[in-house]
């Protein structure tokens, strides 16, 4: 892995490299120990593990913890109110999420879930606005929710979209309220096809899904952001592996026809205000890791 | 035996009113509760979320100076890493504590 510290205008300095363990393939900040310090955790799809550098010792000294199958996808919260964030993995080997859980001491109480054939992606959101995080999945087709019961334990799942098209995977899961209603909604790959769009309504009640096809066999990664500034949230995908798409908010749970910027070839992007100025940035990786600022 | 019919009579009473409460309740939105609105199913062609043709797409007046709600401009990107093979991972926060924003890459 590479840290590199931000600066007030969009720059970096200060490249960190260190290992993390055999396969990284997703990475996530948190305080893992609730001492005031960034740590830092990635998967290890060879190894069905996670690595945690601990922030205390400058990322030097680590730990790993027992995942199931094929870690591939990671998030990270505080799933049971304690101050010490917690992790769920995507274990797409043997179709299982594994929950886990940081104890007072030392450790993880860890609980791997079997969630179905094809289970790709993981995310936490407050759901139920009851103030604790819960889990959204995918497997068997579905894209499920499970609802914290405040201590990091969670219920049955409850399936908010089946795939009209069989065991598709969702495999990427963004949450956001959309359509400015005081409620949190889900946007999803269906597969690498479509995006799905379920609205929460008021009464705790989702809507019937939405979908939406893009280019077929592009579709990759959405997150949920207002780029335009204009209080209303925007999708923003990954589409092909060289083009980051932007899907203007209506603020009705509708959205514009893509803005496209190509990029060289991207993987992962994340959204943040890197200079400063009060307008959110793209950051986005490949063979390389490139800063889009925001040009107003 | 009148009285066991008085009793008869109250308990079945009580029943109903302690059953038409519950009635009452069950049909009030309760938080944390999920409600199901209408069955699953796809929606129809044409019904899309993302609105399709040139109109949807709003038209930046990028780097003007001005924000203007709907713009959408970037400078060109600049490189800060380049690595011999791809990074598929990515987070950004603040890793040391400071007021600006850190990134981590796998």
């Amino acid at each position: 892995m590479v840290s590199r510290l931000g600066t007030s205008s969009g720059s970096f300095y200060n490249t960190q490299t260190r290992t993390m363990g055999d396969g990284p393939t997703a990475i996530k900040m948190g305080d893992f120990n609730n001492d005031g310090i960034t740590d830092i955790m990635a998967t290890n799809l060879n190894k069905d593990r996670v690595r945690i550098r601990w922030g205390h010792s400058n990322w030097q000294n680590w730990s790993f913890y027992s995942t199931g199958d094929g870690p591939r996808e990671l998030v990270v919260g505080d799933l049971n109110g304690d101050g010490r964030d917690d992790f769920v993995t995507a274990n797409t080997g043997d179709d299982t999420i594994t929950i886990g859980v940081k104890r007072s001491g030392s450790g993880f109480r860890l609980n791997t879930l079997y969630v179905g054939t094809g289970n790709s992606s993981v995310a936490l959101a407050d759901m139920n606005n009851d103030g604790d995080l819960d889990i959204l999945h995918d497997g068997a087709g579905r894209l499920r929710l499970r609802l914290n019961n405040g201590s990091g334990s969670f219920g049955s799942p409850i399936t908010l979209v089946t795939s009209p098209t069989g065991n598709t995977s969702f495999p990427s899961i963004a949450v956001a309220d959309v359509d400015g209603d005081g409620f949190r909604d889900v946007v999803a790959n269906h597969g690498y096809d479509d995006m799905v769009l379920v609205r929460r309504t008021a009464w705790g009640q989702y809507r019937t899904p939405e979908f939406a096809a893009v280019n077929p066999g592009s579709l990759r990664k959405i997150q949920i952001h207002d780029m335009d500034d204009d209080g209303h949230r925007d999708i923003v995908t990954i589409e092909g592996t060289t083009t980051i798409n932007i899907y203007l908010g209506n603020g009705n749970g509708t959205f514009s026809s893509a803005n496209v910027i190509d990029t060289p070839t991207t993987f992962d992007f994340e959204v943040a205000d890197f200079n400063n100025d009060g307008f959110l940035d793209l950051l986005h990786s490949g063979n390389q890791t490139r800063l889009l600022l925001a040009n107003p | 035996m009148k009285s066991n019919q008085c009793r008869s009579l109250f308990l079945t009473l009580s029943c109903m009113f302690v059953l038409a409460g519950l009635a009452a309740f069950a049909q009030e939105p309760r938080e944390g509760v999920i409600y199901w609105e209408e069955p699953l199913t796809e929606t129809a062609a044409g019904e899309s979320f993302i609105q399709n043709g040139p109109d949807a797409r709003k038209a930046p007046s990028c780097g003007d100076g001005v924000q203007q709600d709907g713009d959408l401009c970037f400078i060109t990107s600049t490189a800060w890493e380049t690595q011999t093979h791809p990074l598929t991972g990515l987070d950004v926060g603040r890793l040391n504590g400071g007021q600006n924003v850190d990134f981590v890459a796998c």
